[in-house]
C-alpha cells in the first residue's frame, strides 16, 4: 500500500511536466504516458511486454488542460490498478479529453490567470513597490494552481469513471462565473490607474493624450484581441518615423 | 556573469511557459522584473514587463493554437534596455517594448518548430504500438531539455540583436516626434480594451468594466 502511495505521488509530481513533449501528432499523449509510468510499473510488474503495450496505448493522441490532467491521470491509474480492459480505458480517455480541456481553458486560462495577473498589474500601476504585485501574483496564483491540481488528482483517483457527475455539480462553475465578473472590473481599474500615472516612472497622461487613450480603449473593446496586430504595426511604423525624424 | 544568468533565466522562463511547471513566472511582467533584477534595475524591468503583459493578456492558449511568447521577450527587452541606457530613457523604453513585441512572435515561432520536432521524434498519432518505458522517459526529458535550450537561445540572440539596435539608436539620436511614453500608454490602453473579450462578450462585461473604471477613478480622486 505504501509502495503504491509513493508511486501515486510520483504520478502527481510528473503531472507538472505533462506538456513537456507537446506536439501536433499526439498533443499531450506522450506526456500522459510519461506521467502515468510510475503507476503502470506497479500494475505491470514482472510483465515487460504488457508494460510496453500499456505505455504504447497511453502515448497515443490525448489532450487536456494541464492543470486538470491529474483528473485523467488519477482516474486512469485507478482503472489500470483495477485491471480494467484497455478498450474501456480508451473510451474513458476519449470521453474526458475534450471536456477537461474546455473546462480548464475557461476556468484557468480565461478566469483565474487573467484575474490574478490584473490584480498584480493594478498593484504595480497604483504605485506599490515593484516586487509586491509580483510576489502576490506568484503566491496567490500558485496557491490556486496547486490546490486545483491536488483536488483534481484526488477526484480522479476517488471517482474514476464517475467524475462526470461530480464535475457537473462542482464548485468550478460558480468559481468560473465569479472570476468572469471580477476580471472586467479589474481591467477597468487598470485603465484608470495607467492613465493616472501612479506607477514608478510613469506620469499622468495629459488631457489630449487622455482623449486619444479613451478612443483607443473604445477601439480595443470593439476589436477585441485582434487589436494587437494593428497596434504593433503602428508602433513599428513609429520606429521608422523616428528614424526619418531624427535624420532630418 | 550577468549575461549567463540572463540566459539561464530565459531558459527557465521558456520552459515554464508550456513544458514545466507552468507556475507562470513566464508571464512577461514577472519575467521582465526578474530580468531587471539580474541586471540591477528591477523597476524598469517590471515596467517593460507590465507593458508587454497587456499585449499578452488577450492571447489565450486554447487547444493547439500558436501564439507569441512574451516571457523570453520580456527578459531580452529588459536586459538589452538596461545594457543600452544609463538611467530611465523613454525613447529607448519605447524601442525595447516594440522590439520585444517582435521578438515574442519569433519566440512563439520557435515553440512551433519545437512542437513539429517533437511530433517527428515521439508522435505516433493514433497508432498504438508497444513502447519501451525508458524510451518514453528519455524522449520526454529530451524534449524538455530542448525547450529550455530554445528559451535560452531566443533570449541570447534576442538580447544581443536588441542591444545592438538600442545602442545604434541611442548613438544616432533616435527620437520620436511624440512623447514616446504617452504613445506606449495609449497603445496599452487599446490592449486593455481588447482584453475585455477574455471574460465574455462585450455586452455581458461592459458594465463591470465601466464600474471598475469609475470606482477606481473616484478612489484616485479622493486619495
Amino acid at each position: 500500500m505504501m509502495h503504491r502511495r509513493s508511486r501515486m505521488h510520483r504520478v502527481f509530481l510528473r503531472s507538472f511536466a505533462v506538456q513537456g513533449s507537446w506536439n501536433f501528432e499526439t498533443l499531450v499523449g506522450y506526456g500522459f504516458a510519461f506521467a502515468l509510468l510510475p503507476a503502470l510499473r506497479v500494475v505491470y510488474r514482472g510483465r515487460p511486454d504488457a508494460l510496453a503495450a500499456a505505455v504504447g496505448r497511453h502515448a497515443r493522441l490525448f489532450n487536456t488542460h494541464p492543470y486538470l490532467a491529474p483528473i485523467a491521470l488519477g482516474a486512469v491509474a485507478r482503472l489500470e490498478a483495477e485491471d480494467t480492459s484497455p478498450e474501456v480505458i480508451e473510451r474513458f480517455k476519449a470521453a474526458v479529453r475534450g471536456a477537461l480541456g474546455g473546462l480548464g481553458d475557461q476556468l484557468v486560462w480565461a478566469g483565474w490567470r487573467p484575474v490574478c495577473i490584473l490584480g498584480a498589474l493594478a498593484l504595480f500601476l497604483a504605485g506599490a513597490p515593484w516586487w509586491s504585485g509580483l510576489l502576490a501574483f506568484l503566491v496567490v496564483y500558485n496557491a490556486g494552481h496547486l490546490g486545483l491540481r491536488l483536488w483534481a488528482f484526488q477526484l480522479g483517483w476517488k471517482e474514476s469513471t464517475g467524475i462526470a457527475a461530480t464535475l457537473r455539480s462542482s464548485w468550478i462553475w460558480d468559481a468560473e462565473r465569479a472570476l468572469r465578473a471580477i476580471g472586467p472590473a479589474l481591467l477597468g481599474a487598470c485603465a484608470v490607474l495607467l492613465a493616472a500615472g501612479h506607477a514608478p516612472v510613469l506620469e499622468r497622461l495629459p488631457l489630449d493624450w487622455l482623449t486619444i487613450g479613451a478612443v483607443a480603449v473604445a477601439l480595443g473593446v470593439v476589436a477585441g484581441g485582434r487589436v494587437r496586430r494593428p497596434v504593433e504595426a503602428i508602433l513599428l511604423a513609429l520606429i521608422l518615423i523616428g528614424f526619418l525624424w531624427s535624420g532630418r | 556573469m550577468e549575461w549567463l544568468t540572463a540566459l539561464l533565466l530565459g531558459g527557465v522562463v521558456g520552459l515554464d511557459a508550456t513544458s514545466f511547471p507552468q507556475a507562470m513566472y513566464s508571464r512577461p511582467f514577472v519575467a521582465g522584473a526578474l530580468g531587471g533584477l539580474v541586471v540591477g534595475r528591477p523597476v524598469e524591468g517590471a515596467l517593460i514587463g507590465v507593458l508587454l503583459e497587456f499585449f499578452s493578456l488577450p492571447i489565450l492558449p486554447f487547444g493547439a493554437a500558436g501564439y507569441p511568447e512574451g516571457g523570453t521577450a520580456a527578459v531580452a527587452s529588459t536586459v538589452a534596455y538596461v545594457w543600452a541606457t544609463d538611467g530611465f530613457h523613454p525613447d529607448m523604453l519605447f524601442l525595447a517594448v516594440s522590439f520585444g513585441l517582435v521578438l515574442s512572435h519569433v519566440s512563439g515561432y520557435s515553440v512551433r518548430l519545437l512542437r513539429i520536432r517533437n511530433g517527428r521524434a515521439v508522435g505516433q498519432g493514433d497508432q498504438a504500438a508497444p513502447i519501451e518505458p525508458r524510451s518514453v522517459e528519455r524522449g520526454h526529458l529530451l524534449a524538455m531539455g530542448l525547450d529550455f535550450l530554445r528559451g535560452a537561445l531566443v533570449t541570447a540572440v534576442g538580447t544581443a540583436l536588441m542591444a545592438i539596435c538600442l545602442f545604434a539608436a541611442s548613438h544616432s539620436g533616435w527620437a520620436l516626434p511624440l512623447a514616446s511614453i504617452n504613445v506606449l500608454g495609449v497603445a496599452t490602453l487599446a490592449m486593455i480594451g481588447g482584453s475585455l473579450t477574455i471574460f465574455g462578450t462585450v455586452r455581458e462585461r461592459l458594465v463591470s468594466f465601466v464600474l471598475g473604471a469609475a470606482a477606481t477613478a473616484v478612489a484616485v480622486w479622493v486619495l
